[in-house]
């Protein structure tokens, strides 16, 4: 049965070619396996050299199913005959003394077919296959299978065929001059870290002294063998360091930008750590390379050394974030996101039946907040009915965890379920992992640091929503620990000479009574820390967006694509409780954060906010508008 | 509810006298031993044993209460090997509560339980009391003001030793610098939310009423109920002397009593013409920070009027109140009720006090003793200077003292607390039954 995939539709029967006539035959020479289902053979045709090879074709013979065949003409220097390289994909791989079928090449002048050969006896190793086929070619031609054997090898990821490939690109590739940096050469090329941001997203920060010709080419070579030009996108900055070492010799000429960021793409899956080679070409046509450190492949440092590279160049609207540091923290996040899910999911107690709420409040670090806020739920009934999911974002303390939980729901009595999750994964991931579970209409997100201030808000907060058929998030209001307003309601703000939209909370720091912040009333946006919206419209939202870092702007991002849908959100002061939102100092990260966030925001929603604010006040306007002035005629004598 | 004959109080406190002598483990055990004589009444008495205070802790596998002697009525509870939040006033491990109180509480069952203080046991107690008793009642003595500040309880601003009238969040992290006003936040609400389930506070003062009323405890239930007293024996007679010079301290010896002040005060008069004696009778100075018991000890040397006693028990207080003419009671924060006052009370001795809180509610200036600006050494000095210097004045005051509240008064004040609750209970599961 034919089964080649390339090849044309089905229907055809097996053994039955278009095309002329098999006139030749070749001989299979050595076989070596890339992967677990790739494999590599060489063949040798008695043609002559002009012969071109326009492809392959399988003829299984209940043996593997075979596809993907590929081939490449690869001219030997003995004039009767040619080698061909061909790889192909099998289904599984076949015990060793099967017979698997015949190998067909197409050419200008016919059809080939190998003579029917077990594949199995031809099986070596990669570089006795490549070293046997290597005599005497040029550089290019090295190159060129090189590039063969990548394209056989775009998806999906495996270890054994890196390797494989990494063992064909020591021996194939061709070795520069390595850089050596010395304050007296015109020429000079570091890497000082590469980030794996997924196994085909990377990203580089090295410097290139280029003294005495400017750059032509920098080329990332893949341990994989995988070649990505850098020249035309990387950026160029300035570095201090370099033109210290560099202005002794070379004076002036030695101030000029030569640190470079990049983020880049690879076509072939890279997945080794160690073998990543950058290649560097001048004018003068000078060669030289430089082995790139072992790959950082930890989400937390790259998110980290990706965000710090953002000082090089605050223009918001700039290549390095646009092209560079934003493409690259968005795969990363992505890459965070797809691997982390619920590793356990427990109820604690006897749940209510029907609950008409479902309240998710993600735990991070601070796990004693747990019993704060159950010794307060405990005096409320509403709270025994709700359907509480604390979700522990926090995986290395699950053990711990999961008795204090157990403790606390046998003292407190408040049934409520335990989410871990297999890594810890941000808030966004945390609230959207804990809302897939939920078993009532209404979701409430609430923070671990947030306490009711008295029982029977949670039935006031539903009532509420209940009340407005077009509502999207519902938010309330939100105390500090001294009784001042900390939440009532959001509202998005630009400073002079800035074009980057910042979130304001109304009336922030006035005491809870301020009068203006006692009215029910529509507001751009409310915050996550304690926000009531239906399950099923947070669901077909998609929930928190995961692109924010560390836990910002996440609520009026949800808040703007509520408002795009037509959704109100709403502002109720009838329900308070205390968000103990604490006054941490802020260090440099948490600040790049913010302002990536911030600019990340922006990106994303700058009309729609402009069109939003142009509908209600920013905080330092009046709520609602003065009383009108009492006329004279009051001033009596 | 099952027995409707016999009331079972239990009685929980954070100390046995036998193991650390103090106040208010000695009062707990008086009113535990006053209801022992009542009729229709089962008392109960659990204290916490073991270190830091007790040199023996948990010795049984398998239990963490033990009885106190040979008496079936008094028991230890240990929390050896559990971890004790002192901020927030719990046992970090709440399995303490669940298995260990639990069992207790329910192989007890008692009608009412009656706490005199959680530190070291912690408050989520409540809660499981409300859990393992459902029908019990409640109550619980404020003996000073833990629940309201973390600074044992005085409400004396530490470092300054300025009295503080209210607490707040920014207030107590300013005391505290290294605890953040949000932890303060949620250690009010922790303790707030377990006192919401206590049905009666016993308050023996109305200065710490109306403290505990503006915190926030709603005041129906709050009641004053004075301290009472088992004293027994005649009052101890007067020396015979013309001048009224012989001063008595009696107490813990430790600071915020406001022994600093004493000593100081007795240095200025060293000095003077009246030769004003003091006799400082108190315990558990070794248990005092070391720059503390140097000083007590150096000022005692130094001073030729005065002398260093040590500690007493309650049937030596006639012997040692005999050659007493003034009681001082000059405590740096706001005090109760101090039981030396009714003491000094019994025995027909003025007293000498602090011009706040509870001191300056049981002792009226001019009438049944004085009072001194609190913290002033001066201001003492020259209080004592003038009561030295007048008999009069002291036979005056001694005509002053009202008599002293009995224990039995107390224990039947504490009774008509219970019993009302105890009414309501039954209320409300008839309307429930029916």
């Amino acid at each position: 049965m034919l089964v080649d995939e390339r090849a044309a539709p089905r229907r055809r029967r097996a053994r039955q070619l278009p095309g002329r006539a098999v006139h030749a035959q070749g001989r299979v020479l050595h076989s070596t396996w890339l992967s677990h289902d790739l494999l590599l053979t060489t063949v040798s045709l008695p043609l002559t050299p002009l012969l071109t090879v326009t492809g392959a074709r399988f003829l299984a013979d209940d043996g593997p199913a075979v596809f993907d065949v590929r081939s490449m003409r690869w001219s030997a220097h003995a004039a009767e005959s040619q080698h061909v390289m061909v790889t192909m994909r099998l289904r599984s791989r076949p015990p060793v003394h099967a017979s698997w079928g015949r190998l067909v090449l197409s050419t200008s002048d016919g059809r080939v077919s190998m003579e029917p050969v077990d594949f199995a006896e031809t099986i070596t190793d990669l570089r006795t296959l490549i070293r046997e086929s290597l005599a005497d070619r040029t550089a290019d031609e090295r190159a060129d299978l090189l590039a063969f054997l990548l394209s056989g090898a775009t998806a999906p990821a495996d270890l054994g065929l890196s390797q494989s490939l990494h063992a064909a690109r020591e021996v194939l590739r061709e070795r520069l001059v390595v850089s050596a940096p010395a304050p007296r050469s015109g020429h000079g090329l570091w890497v000082d870290s590469l980030l794996g941001i997924d196994d085909t997203t990377f990203y580089v920060q090295g410097w290139l002294w280029d003294g005495d010709a400017p750059l032509r080419r920098l080329t990332a070579v893949s341990p994989e063998g995988d070649r990505v030009e850098l020249a035309h996108r990387m950026l160029r900055h300035f570095r201090q360091d370099v033109s210290d070492f560099y202005s002794p010799a070379f004076g002036s000429r030695a101030y000029g930008q030569f640190g470079f960021t990049c983020g880049f793409s690879t076509s072939v899956p890279s997945l080794l750590v160690d073998g990543w080679v950058l290649e560097a070409h001048t004018a003068v046509d000078d060669e030289i390379e430089v082995t790139a450190p072992p790959v950082t492949w930890e989400t937390r440092v790259i998110g980290e050394r990706l965000v710090t590279q953002l000082s090089l160049d605050p223009d918001p609207d700039g290549p390095l974030r646009v092209e560079h540091v934003y493409p690259a923290l968005s795969r990363l996040q992505e890459r965070r996101h797809r691997s982390v899910e619920i590793s356990e999911l427990t109820q604690l107690g006897r749940p209510a039946a029907i609950p008409t709420v479902s309240i998710v409040i993600p735990l991070y670090g601070r796990t004693d907040l747990l019993e704060h806020q159950l010794a307060e739920f405990a005096l409320d009934d509403d709270m025994r009915q709700a359907d509480l999911i604390y979700v522990l974002d926090s995986p290395e303390l699950a053990a711990e965890f999961r008795n204090r939980a157990a403790r606390a729901e046998r003292l407190f009595g408040v049934p409520f379920r335990i989410v871990i999750l297999s890594e810890n994964s941000g808030y966004a991931m945390a609230n959207n992992l804990g809302a897939s579970v939920t078993r009532a209409p209404l979701l409430l997100l609430l923070n671990s640091d947030v306490l009711p201030d008295k029982p029977g808000w949670l039935g006031r907060m539903s009532a509420f929503h209940a009340s407005k058929p077009h509502i999207g998030a519902l938010g309330c209001k939100l105390l500090y620990e001294d009784d001042s307003l900390q939440h009532a309601g959001m509202y998005f703000e630009r400073f002079a000479g800035s074009r980057l939209w910042y979130n304001g909370h109304y009336f922030k720091g006035l005491h809870r009574s301020h009068p203006a912040a006692n009215a029910a009333r529509r507001v751009p946006a409310v915050t996550g820390a304690c926000m009531m919206i239906d399950s099923e419209l947070f669901q077909s939202t998609g929930g928190l967006s995961g692109q924010y870092l560390q836990g910002d702007y996440e609520d009026s991002d949800l808040c703007l694509r509520l408002s795009e849908i037509g959704k109100e959100q709403w502002y109720t002061p009838a329900v308070e409780l205390y968000h103990l939102e604490a006054q941490s100092y802020p260090i440099e990260r948490r600040r790049l954060y913010s302002e990536y966030n911030r600019w990340l925001h922006t990106r994303l929603w700058d009309s729609q906010i402009t069109g939003l604010m142009r509908a209600f006040p920013t905080g330092s306007a009046r709520a609602e508008p003065s009383p009108p002035r009492r006329s004279d005629r009051t001033q009596v004598r | 509810m099952k027995r409707a004959e016999r009331m079972k109080v239990l009685f929980i406190c954070h100390g046995h006298p036998s193991i650390r002598p103090g106040g208010t483990e000695g009062y707990a055990l008086e009113v535990f031993n006053a209801f022992r004589q009542r009729a229709g009444v089962d008392a109960l008495f659990l204290a916490k044993g073991g270190q830091p205070m007790a040199r023996s802790g948990n010795v049984h596998l398998g239990t963490f209460i033990a009885p106190v002697d040979d008496d079936p009525s008094e028991y230890l509870v240990f929390t050896d090997g559990y971890d004790y939040d002192w901020l927030n006033g719990s046992v970090r491990n709440l399995d303490f509560y669940t298995k260990h109180i639990h069992d207790f509480l329910v192989a007890v069952d008692p009608d009412v339980v009656h706490v005199q203080h959680t530190q070291s046991l912690g408050y989520p107690i409540l809660r499981e009391i409300r859990n393992s008793v459902p029908d019990a009642a409640i109550v619980y003595t404020l003996h000073e003001f833990l629940p309201i500040c973390h600074n044992s309880g005085q409400m004396v601003r530490p470092e300054t030793s300025e009295l503080c009238t209210h607490a707040s969040p920014r207030r107590c992290h300013e005391c505290f610098p290294a605890i953040t006003p949000q932890d303060f936040f949620l250690r009010q609400r922790f303790i707030q939310a377990h006192l919401s389930l206590v049905d009666a506070f016993v308050a023996p003062s109305h200065f710490l009423l109306e403290r505990y009323a503006r915190w926030g405890i709603p005041r129906e239930r709050l009641h004053f109920v004075e301290n009472g007293r088992a004293l027994s024996g005649p009052p101890a007679p007067t020396a015979s002397r013309a001048n009224r010079n012989h001063f008595g301290f009696f107490g813990q010896l430790n600071p915020n009593k406001g022994v600093s002040v004493l000593l100081a005060a007795m240095r200025l008069l060293a000095s003077g013409d009246s030769r004003i004696r003091l006799a400082l009778h108190g315990a558990n100075l070794e248990l005092q920070q070391r720059e503390f018991q140097q000083f007590v000890t150096a000022s005692v040397d130094e001073l030729a009027d005065v002398t260093l006693h040590g500690a007493y028990q309650p049937e030596d207080m006639a012997q040692r109140m005999a050659p007493i003419d003034w009681v001082v009671v000059p405590s740096i924060w706001w005090e109760n009720s101090p039981l030396v006052i009714q003491e000094a009370f019994f025995h027909g001795r003025p007293v000498i006090c602090s011009d706040i809180g509870g001191m300056a509610e049981k002792v009226t200036d001019g009438v049944n003793g004085l009072h001194f600006r609190a913290g002033d050494a001066a201001s003492l000095a020259s209080v004592m200077r003038r009561a030295a210097s007048s008999p009069t004045l002291w036979n005056r005051l001694r005509r002053g003292i009202k008599g002293v509240a009995t224990i039995e008064d107390h224990v039947a004040s504490l009774e008509r607390i219970y019993q009302s609750i105890l009414a309501v209970r039954r209320a409300e599961e008839v309307v429930h039954a029916g």
